[in-house]
């Protein structure tokens, strides 16, 4: 099974939260572990990827996910916000170590993906901009978007957010 | 039994580092350092309508990149032409400064227009590549140099800079020429005569959805075993403008170049040769792929016009009618899969004072 989990995420955490602080203009939030342990789905979201963020007063709260995907010859790091409707609200590629294929950490090609929630699938050319000369990212990065929701969606299938 | 293993073992490899985009990566990321190969192949044949034809293995290109740590690493491309001719395509070191900037040291591939950047025949249409990709950008255009390549998310950019050595116009001999401007002063990054620096530049904007586009710009004096023989150097500067476009089961791309010399007067009087003063051509190419977007193959049916003339402008020598040429392809490549394609095409190619020649080509192309 391809996983799309990050294998170390723990060094993302200072830089999600950078994200997350800029995208909310607050520093006002915290990051909370969300226990997977009753569940017993074939699912790449743990512990370790998928946080609950959560702000004062009654702002409803958010979640963040740290994904990875391979690029021709190596992998990159992104990380993603959702809304508390675990609809995506934000993408933000955190590291990308190839040559080639850097532009999909474009802002602008990135948000094609916000609003999406579990389930929904994209189709490459179809729904997702090609981006040429950077075929492989692209795709790779759809690939991986597609599982997560697909992920999403297995949760949500045994009311897992309620 | 130990012949059947051991070719097992060879295919074993190669089937392995054809799903490199799916298994090994998940696996890479956990390496801190190492090798990936890949590679790209063309064997074509060509008819044309006027001469013998001719079956080629026309190029073996075998990548390899090698990863130091997270923020070095070496990138080569190994070339086999014709079976017999080996050349270095690009063998530079990239040193990441941060996530968006990188510096590179190297032979390098020069960056204008499409094809000489992205050169690996799954990429284009057409079993041979753009004329203007030969005749004006001499693809595969590289040159040893250093500078920058980064990018920008915000803007949407990616952007490269690099200082180089540049094309040879004299070495015991005038190398240039009317019909095919910069192609013969090709030094390859073999013992390179770099009496002059070049720069060259570009940048890519990908911010509107499926397309592409590029302004790539190059200047320079050509270099010169001896400056102080007459008209041994000509001054060069290049513009090359690209636009690539894709939606759906469509695509298209279109190019624009540009180029002029200075001292071609001088230049051509001393050594009796046609170099043009001014070269410039454009081509268009729209393509339709006939499978459905779910399908993993794709047929793509393209047809692309090329105008270009390499004596768009010339001082002190006649103007040669045949060097400026209009050719149309029209053709499909069908990619078998994601790296393998089977490409056919029918070229009708003529000048604005010859006939019009035909040429079919066939060709097989493979990119992993």
């Amino acid at each position: 099974m391809l996983t799309t989990a990050l294998n170390n995420p723990s060094r993302y955490i200072d830089k999600s939260k950078k994200v997350i602080s800029k995208h909310y203009d607050t520093i006002d939030f915290k990051m909370n572990e969300i226990n997977f342990n009753e569940i017993d789905l074939n699912i790449s979201l743990n512990e370790n990827n998928f946080f609950k963020i959560t702000f004062p007063d009654s702002k409803k709260p958010s979640y963040l996910y740290l994904g990875n995907a391979p690029s021709k010859t190596e992998t990159f790091d992104y990380m993603i916000i959702l809304d508390h409707n675990l609809s995506i609200e934000k993408i933000k590629i955190l590291a990308y170590r190839e040559s080639w294929g850097g532009e999909i950490s474009s802002n602008r090609w990135l948000k094609q993906f916000n609003g999406a929630q579990g389930g929904k699938k994209y189709i490459y050319r179809e729904n997702i901009s090609a981006i040429s000369g950077a075929t492989i990212s692209v795709k790779s990065m759809t690939r991986s978007i597609n599982y997560f929701l697909s992920d999403l969606d297995k949760l949500n299938s045994i009311n897992f957010f309620n | 039994m130990r012949k059947a293993f051991i070719l097992l073992i060879f295919f074993g490899k190669f089937v392995f580092s054809q799903n490199s985009s799916e298994t090994q990566l998940s696996n890479l990321s956990s390496i801190d350092s190492g090798l990936t190969i890949g590679g790209y192949g063309e064997i074509t044949y060509n008819d044309p309508s006027d001469d013998v034809s001719e079956i080629d293995i026309q190029r073996l290109v075998l990548l390899l990149a090698y990863k130091f740590d997270d923020r070095v690493s070496f990138v080569t491309e190994i070339e086999f032409e014709h079976v017999k001719e080996v050349y270095v395509e690009q063998a530079f070191l990239n040193y990441a400064l941060n996530e968006n900037l990188n510096l590179r040291g190297g032979l390098m591939l020069i960056p204008m227009g499409i094809v000489n950047e992205y050169h690996e025949p799954t990429t284009f249409n057409g079993v041979e590549r753009p004329s203007i990709d030969g005749k004006i950008i001499p693809s595969t255009w590289r040159e040893i140099g250093l500078g920058l390549y980064g990018k920008s998310n915000a803007l949407s950019l990616r952007y490269q800079a690099y200082i180089v050595n540049g094309p040879i116009s004299y070495n015991n001999g005038h190398k240039l020429r009317g019909s095919d401007f910069l192609r013969k002063g090709r030094q390859k990054g073999a013992k390179s005569v770099g009496s002059n620096g070049n720069f060259t530049a570009k940048i890519d904007y990908y911010g509107l959805p499926g397309l592409k586009l590029g302004l790539g710009y190059y200047s320079g004096k050509t270099q010169t075993t001896d400056k102080n023989i007459d008209g041994s150097q000509v001054g060069l500067s290049m513009v090359a403008f690209d636009a690539r476009y894709v939606k759906n089961r469509f695509s298209a791309r279109a190019q624009l170049v540009s180029a002029s010399l200075s001292d071609t007067g001088k230049y051509n009087l001393f050594s009796g040769k046609d170099l043009g003063s001014k070269a410039s051509g454009y081509y268009v190419e729209g393509a339709f792929n006939l499978l459905p977007l779910e399908n993993t193959q794709k047929l793509d049916l393209f047809l692309r016009h090329e105008d270009y003339n390499t004596h768009a402008e010339t001082a002190s020598i006649p103007v040669n009618g045949s060097f400026h040429r209009k050719e149309t392809t029209f053709g499909f490549s069908y990619h078998l899969a994601n790296g393998a394609v089977f490409k056919m095409d029918y070229q009708s190619k003529g000048t604005v004072v010859d006939d019009n020649k035909g040429q079919f080509n066939m060709g097989l192309g493979v990119f992993f």
